[in-house]
């Protein structure tokens, strides 16, 4: 362990003399939250604004709610909510055109909702809605009430907010380019032999990399984080230990999985392009460069993306205070280090012999 | 009698069925400085890089100071100092740090790692720019650095894999009186190197090697007599290199 302990410390010296490497990591970040951020503020402001929502009604003459029918549409358009009268009309086509996400039939003593599975959450509004009319005409209420809006419909992160955890997870992915300079020297003046002719072995070096890659990774991360983003953009991280957790996770599982093409390859230019192509794809479904809420891919190919189960774990820590996605996180989180370091072991072993 | 440091005992290297090394066996005594010659491609490296355990050999037997290395690796590294053709420093630490990363590694530490890396930068004569990172140093200085990385844990057989390639004459210099003065303090030296002057001043014994096997083996003058014919006959170790191994030219191409 003290042998790991001195080349982990002889590697933070190389890297943190390479200081433009570092001061780019920092910048590039801080430059991408804040054009990203700014980018798509206005796709989510939109994407906010679409909660809103309309409905359609008819309503027959001897219907025993014709008394309420002012206070069901004034009620209505107090929340914003679009109220359309219809005669004659086909509910299921008014609903399946999009003329109206909602359709109410009031019949002589009852009614009929039309929904669409897509607008789930706007029919339940409506069915609470109406049964509130109800209590009101059985005299429980004197009211028309309306339920909290926010509470049925899923809280949004802010592009800023969004962006800079998003970004920062995603330059965090990329960090075992830290390394980049060690294995070119390395292989260049052929330290190798000499390590290998004195007492640090394969693994000693291998763990040596990637805790000297971890810690850097860290270090930057919380000078991203609490000294800049913070200040620049007030980002809420929802249950810190809980997203410091999930972040050094993703940081040992992205510095083993980018040690495995540095370790692969002898050419420095072939690993990092290989690298950062594998790194961009899993950045690209996991919500890195569009909003994850509003991609175009189908879920089953985002899933492919471990940045994708990162990503959802710490913005939705960060809005709601817990996420579905913590448990899958932490499995495809380890699952990435035991694959990943194991294949990183074979291959420094492999290359033994000289 | 002294020690046996060395000693290889049918030692087969193959390569896509090919030997490199070819049944070499060989005896090196403390206290020597043996000299490893041969034209390129001759097996000299491949036979370094097994008695380093660079190389697991295909066949025969290594023993250093009386460990089989296969079985005693651990007893036997500590005793070894490696000091590689190529530069095997970083650029980017200083001269201080490059000799206690290295000496560190064998488990030396505090006060002692101290007295290390100092006394191995005085040997070297680079006390004065401790503090200079390597990448900054001449070719010469660099050279000088790559032999201290070496001498820190004090080993008892230094293996200088040619450590004056592209170096000015005074550098040089240095360098041999300095594998002279190692070897004076008891350190048993194997050396190798295409400049036959250099062998001639520092060795006391010799091998040549040609297409994986031992030519010839001795000290410089039992070499010089397999081809003198007249007993007052100038010969030089050139002469006797050229003799044994022709004069035909020697490309080759790493395994």
């Amino acid at each position: 362990m003290s042998k790991i302990w001195i080349i982990t410390k002889n590697y933070l010296k190389l890297i943190f003399r390479t200081k433009a490497m570092l001061i780019i990591t920092i910048l590039g970040t801080l430059l991408v939250v804040a054009a990203v951020s700014s980018a798509f503020r206005t796709l989510l402001d939109k994407a906010e604004q679409e909660t809103d929502f309309s409905v359609g009604y008819e309503m027959q003459d001897d219907s025993k709610y014709k008394i309420v029918e002012s206070a069901w549409t004034e009620g209505l358009a107090k929340e914003n909510i679009t109220v359309k009268n219809f005669s004659k009309a086909d509910p299921e086509k008014i609903v399946k055109d999009g003329e109206a996400d909602v359709f109410v039939v009031f019949g002589k003593d009852g009614y009929r909702i039309v929904g669409s599975d897509k607008k789930e959450m706007d029919t339940r509004i409506v069915q609470y809605v109406l049964y509130n009319m109800d209590m009101m005409m059985n005299g429980s209420v004197n009211q028309f009430a309306f339920p909290e809006r926010s509470l049925p419909t899923e809280p949004r992160s802010t592009s800023e907010n969004y962006y800079s955890i998003v970004e920062i997870e995603y330059f965090m992915s990329i960090c075992s380019i830290f390394l980049c300079m060690i294995y070119y020297t390395e292989r260049k003046n052929n330290i190798l032999t000499r390590f290998r002719t004195g007492s640090a072995g394969s693994p000693t070096r291998y763990f040596g990399k990637l805790f000297s890659c971890v810690l850097t990774s860290w270090l930057v991360q919380v000078l991203i984080m609490v000294g800049l983003v913070s200040l620049l953009f007030d980002v809420q991280f929802g249950k810190p230990m809980v997203s410091i957790g999930i972040l050094l996770l993703a940081t040992v599982a992205y510095a083993s999985f980018g040690m495995v093409f540095f370790e692969l390859f002898e050419n420095s230019a072939v690993s990092i392009g290989l690298m950062f192509t594998a790194l961009w794809f899993a950045g690209y479904l996991g919500g890195s460069f569009e909003s994850y809420m509003y991609s175009s891919f189908s879920e089953n190919i985002k899933r492919l993306s471990p940045t994708y189960y990162v990503n959802r774990s710490l913005v939705e820590l960060s809005v709601k205070g817990s996420s579905d996605y913590l448990l899958p996180c932490v499995g495809v989180m380890l699952l990435m280090i035991v694959v990943c370091v194991s294949l990183g072991l074979i291959i420094t072993a492999k290359k033994k012999e000289v | 009698m002294s020690e046996t440091v060395v000693k290889l005992d049918g030692l087969i290297k193959k390569y896509d069925n090919k030997a490199v090394v070819d049944s070499l066996s060989l005896e090196i005594k403390e206290g020597e400085v043996f000299g490893l010659l041969g034209p390129n491609g001759a097996g000299k490296s491949t036979t370094m890089n097994m008695i380093c355990s660079l190389l697991k050999p295909t066949a025969g037997e290594i023993e250093l100071f009386g460990y089989d290395i296969r079985k005693n690796l651990s007893k036997v590294k500590p005793l070894i100092g490696y000091i590689p053709q190529d530069l095997a420093i970083y650029g980017n630490l200083k001269a201080w740090e490059n000799v206690e990363l290295f000496t560190s590694l064998y488990g030396i530490k505090g006060k002692e790692l101290k007295n290390a890396i100092d006394e191995s930068l005085k040997f070297v004569e680079l006390e004065d720019k401790r503090n200079a990172f390597a990448k900054t140093f001449s070719g010469g200085m660099k050279r000088r650095l790559n032999i201290a990385c070496a001498l820190g844990h004090k080993p008892k057989l230094l293996i200088f894999d040619e450590p004056t390639v592209g170096i000015d004459p005074q550098s040089r210099n240095f360098i041999l009186e300095r594998i002279k003065d190692c070897n004076a303090d008891g350190t048993t030296v194997i050396y190798t190197s295409h400049y036959m002057e250099e062998v001639e001043a520092i060795c006391t014994r010799v091998a040549i090697m040609d297409n994986g096997k031992i030519v010839a083996c001795g000290t410089k003058e039992e070499l010089k007599n397999l081809i003198r014919k007249d007993p007052d006959e100038e010969i030089t170790l050139e002469q006797v290199f050229l003799t044994l191994t022709g004069k035909k030219l020697r490309d080759f191409v790493e395994a």
